[in-house]
């Protein structure tokens, strides 16, 4: 187990280097000359040109590169070109929002999500499994800008129950911990009803049945719990989505997340910022999917890794 | 009866009470201090005024002054200088207030002010905004509060230059001492108010200066700049009164406004043209009848009248009205007087009903840079639609402003026989925050700031020679007469289709009082109360 963790490890390596680069060379090419942008109408050639030095834009690309990745080695992430400070600076604080935005939200999404689509699947074809179904098909086909403005119209404006964006108190979180829990619930409830619907109708089911198990039993015990992978895998894939694709979530309730710093920088073409934002994601869905895979040896002990 | 709560739930309780005592703790220290809590889009990359490039100079002119400021009739009076005196055509001679202490408590004095200029214009490591200072040859300090500004040439707008917020004077010494890295995490100025913390992604937030040059000056405690980057998200936090101030709103949001009980709207047009400029290398455009037969073709004033109506007002001239040396000369809208200009260059219309010559049509691409100024483009739909129907193969191309801006700049810097800039027609703001017409006019200027081209590439001598008058320290009327004369040359050579000019809008809470917009987007929080 150790020995697969540990190649796990180090597959992330050329990953992040495949993604770093495609990065960099997408904002390489890009038009726009980030100095040019940086002094607009105050910019001189003498100053471009100085500046263009101090932040090592002189030097040519695989140059640039090259030095990026070797900070990296070192952990360093580089240094913003607009705040001129480690963009650590600025993006530690912003994972940390959204990891807090994120989790909440996966919360309230397998809080919801899994018990609709159990009870779902429980009460397959009757009205309780259709009317699940098409919250989950609501909740998955709703943008969240607009269940997002949605909340901020109801529950800020109207009722006054919640700020209508905003990080300053703990009360902020609810709403977007909603709308973003609300859209992975539709996708959680109709993973889970599939995957019980499978399960229910296995041989060991009506085994279980048939040994005289009480329904919860045989529902939570025998059913859920073999249901369970695909969903932990959904769940995972959600998790590691959501820490880079919350952006719109962000932007509507002005929570200060990695993606709304990112979305920022690539405007400002702040290059720096973007390659830090991009490596960190890209480390936290490995690193997810890696949890995910050892999680599904926890639940299925016919799984082992090698 | 004795209830007994389970540990875990006692754990699990912990972190909540503290929450909540933590909001509670908040919200009576809000209702302790006079906090005024500030909503903006983004938030700036740094606010230390040697590397801030933009985003940032609303909060930099809480914390940093500048030698002198406009006011809101746009007259130019002390700021930091108490008087100032133009000794000779290249000298300028900057009185000090005495008693001005930075935050740091080091003392603003003329050997502060000369630190200042020699670190902004220090070739090793200039200020971002060190362009703006290129005329000075030498700072000399006189006395302990005399310092004397040496130009290596004469140049009038100079003294007016300084008091654009790129220009706020800083605390050299203090910068020297922490590193720019340490300068920009704890700034030192002469402002209203200095810094207090910034919260990384959430606020930035500024405390009164107690040592303020102004006795009774600032009257609120606090002032907390947070950013929401969505309009909507600004206007849902003011009207529930999370915030007291929401920056850049959209013009269509001021009648919800109005019908919101305690919150007024606050418009002011900026002095800012917007012109479309032409490529002057496109072989269609270099013909001045069909430049002429476009800005002629085009109904602004309708457009003012409909799409504009809470979002800006027509330009009448390539300069804003109200501007220092500013023109008012409206092309006017002449559809019969743009159609014969057209027939006279040679251009019919085809069987499709579009203008052609010699088997080409008059197909013409304007961009757009679609996330900075309001409305811009529902505006420039408008013009593709009255010129299409006149029979104009006319495009609009959207794109992102920062790619338009860094093309415009790149085109800027090859020389004027070099390669035709990617655009036919482009959108440009120039911002005029010294409330002076020289600024926009730079952009048509074939040599200004040792760019080798216009923002079109147009060039034109007489032009040149008007501009290099203006810009000599001449009374006033002559002054004015260059620049009026320079625009007459622009009126007749047609660089550009003068569109509009923005109305910035913002939102305010009851109970703020001392606050108003300044057309030359200047931002003074010193008057600034909050009464409630």
């Amino acid at each position: 187990m150790t020995g697969y963790v540990i190649r796990r490890l180090l597959q992330i390596v050329p990953v992040l280097i495949g993604i770093t680069l495609v990065a960099f060379l997408v904002f390489y090419f890009t038009p726009g000359d980030p100095v040019a942008l940086m002094l607009g109408e105050i910019g001189t050639p003498e100053v471009e040109a100085q500046l263009r030095v101090s932040l090592g834009l002189d030097q040519p690309a695989y140059l640039q590169y090259l030095r990026f990745l070797g900070g990296l080695v070192q952990g360093d992430l580089g240094t913003s070109y607009l705040s001129r400070l480690p963009v650590t600076t600025t993006l530690w604080p912003a994972l940390w929002a959204t990891f807090q935005l994120t989790t909440s939200a996966l919360l309230v999404a397998i809080l919801i999500g899994v018990p609709v689509g159990v009870l779902a699947a429980v009460k397959r074809a009757r009205f309780l499994d259709y009317f699940s179904m098409s919250f989950a098909v609501a909740g998955v086909s709703a943008p969240v800008f607009w269940t997002g403005m949605l909340f901020i119209y109801l529950f800020s404006l109207k009722l006054r129950w919640f700020p209508a964006g905003g990080s300053e108190s703990v009360s902020s979180i609810v709403l977007p911990m909603f709308t973003l829990g609300i859209f992975c619930a539709g996708f959680l409830a109709r993973m889970t009803r599939s995957c019980m619907l499978e399960v229910l109708g296995q041989d060991y089911i009506r085994t279980a049945r048939a040994k005289g198990l009480s329904e919860t039993i045989v529902l939570a015990k025998h059913a859920f719990r073999n249901a369970a992978i695909p969903i932990v895998t959904v769940v995972g894939l959600q998790f590691g989505s959501l820490m880079g694709g919350s952006i719109l979530t962000e932007t509507v309730f002005a929570w200060p997340g990695i993606g709304r710093v990112v979305i920022q920088a690539i405007f400002q073409r702040d290059a720096p910022t973007v390659q830090g934002g991009i490596v960190i994601i890209g480390t936290m869905f490995s690193l997810i999917n890696l949890a995910v895979d050892l999680l599904y040896a926890k639940l299925d002990p016919s799984i082992r890794y090698s | 009866m004795k209830i007994s709560i389970p540990v875990r739930w006692r754990i699990l309780a912990l972190p909540l009470l503290l929450a909540a005592a933590s909001v509670g703790f908040s919200q009576l220290a809000h209702a302790q201090n006079k906090i005024v809590r500030i909503a903006m889009p983004s938030e700036p990359g740094t606010i230390d005024p040697h590397s801030s490039v933009g985003g940032a100079y609303e909060i930099m002119q809480a914390i940093f002054d500048g030698l002198v400021k406009l006011d809101h009739d746009l007259n130019l009076v002390p700021r930091l200088a108490e008087s100032w005196k133009q000794v000779d055509d290249k000298t300028v001679r900057f009185k000090l207030r005495e008693g001005v202490k930075f935050h740091s408590g080091n003392p603003f004095d003329a050997e502060a002010v000369k630190a200042w200029f020699d670190a902004m214009l220090d070739p090793a490591d200039p200020g971002v905004s060190a362009g703006k200072l290129k005329p000075v040859s030498k700072v000399v300090v006189v006395d302990k509060y005399t310092v004397e500004i040496q130009l290596k040439e004469a140049f009038g707008p100079f003294i007016r230059s300084l008091s654009i917020p790129h220009l706020v004077i800083y605390d050299v010494a203090e910068r020297k001492r922490l590193g720019p890295k340490g300068f920009a995490s704890k700034p030192s100025g002469t402002g209203a108010f200095r810094f207090k913390e910034w919260r990384r992604g959430q606020a930035i937030v500024l405390e009164a200066n107690p040592d303020y040059r102004e006795k009774g000056k600032p009257k609120v405690d606090i002032l907390e700049f947070s950013f929401m980057p969505e309009p909507s998200g600004r206007i849902a936090a003011l009207e529930v009164g999370q915030i007291d101030i929401a920056y850049a709103l959209p013009g269509h949001q001021v009648p919800r406004m109005e019908a919101m009980p305690d919150v007024t709207p606050l418009k002011k047009r900026a002095l800012r043209p917007i012109v479309w400029f032409f490529n002057m290398r496109h072989p269609i455009l270099l013909d001045p009848a069909v430049r002429r037969a476009l800005v002629h073709a085009v109904d602004m004033d309708l457009i003012g009248e409909t799409i504009l109506e809470h979002g800006g007002k027509v330009l009448q001239g390539y300069i804003t009205q109200g501007a220092y040396g500013g023109l008012e000369m409206p092309f006017g809208y002449k559809p019969e007087y743009s159609a014969l200009l057209l027939a006279q260059a040679g251009w019919n219309k085809n069987s499709d009903g579009i203008y052609e010559k010699n088997g080409k049509k008059l197909t013409l691409t304007a961009q757009i840079g679609v996330d900075r100024y309001p409305d811009i483009l529902a505006v420039g739909e408008a013009i593709q639609a009255q010129l299409r129907d006149q029979g104009w193969d006319f495009h609009i191309r959207g794109i992102e402003q920062s790619s338009l801006e860094a093309g415009v700049q790149s085109a800027r810097k090859t020389p004027h026989d070099g390669d035709v800039p990617p655009y036919d027609m482009v959108t440009w703001g120039h911002g005029m925050r010294d409330g002076q017409a020289y600024g926009p006019l730079t952009t048509a200027w074939s040599n200004a700031f040792g760019y080798t081209g216009s923002v079109g590439h147009w060039s034109n001598q007489n032009f040149d020679q008007l501009m290099a008058i203006a810009v000599k320290p001449l009374p006033e009327q002559l002054q004015l007469q260059a620049y009026h004369d320079a625009q007459r040359v622009m009126y007749a050579e047609v660089p550009g289709l003068p569109l509009y000019s923005p109305l910035w809008v913002r939102g305010i809470q009851s109970g703020i009082e001392g606050y108003r917009l300044h057309s030359a987007e200047q931002e003074y929080w010193e008057d600034l109360e909050l009464n409630r």
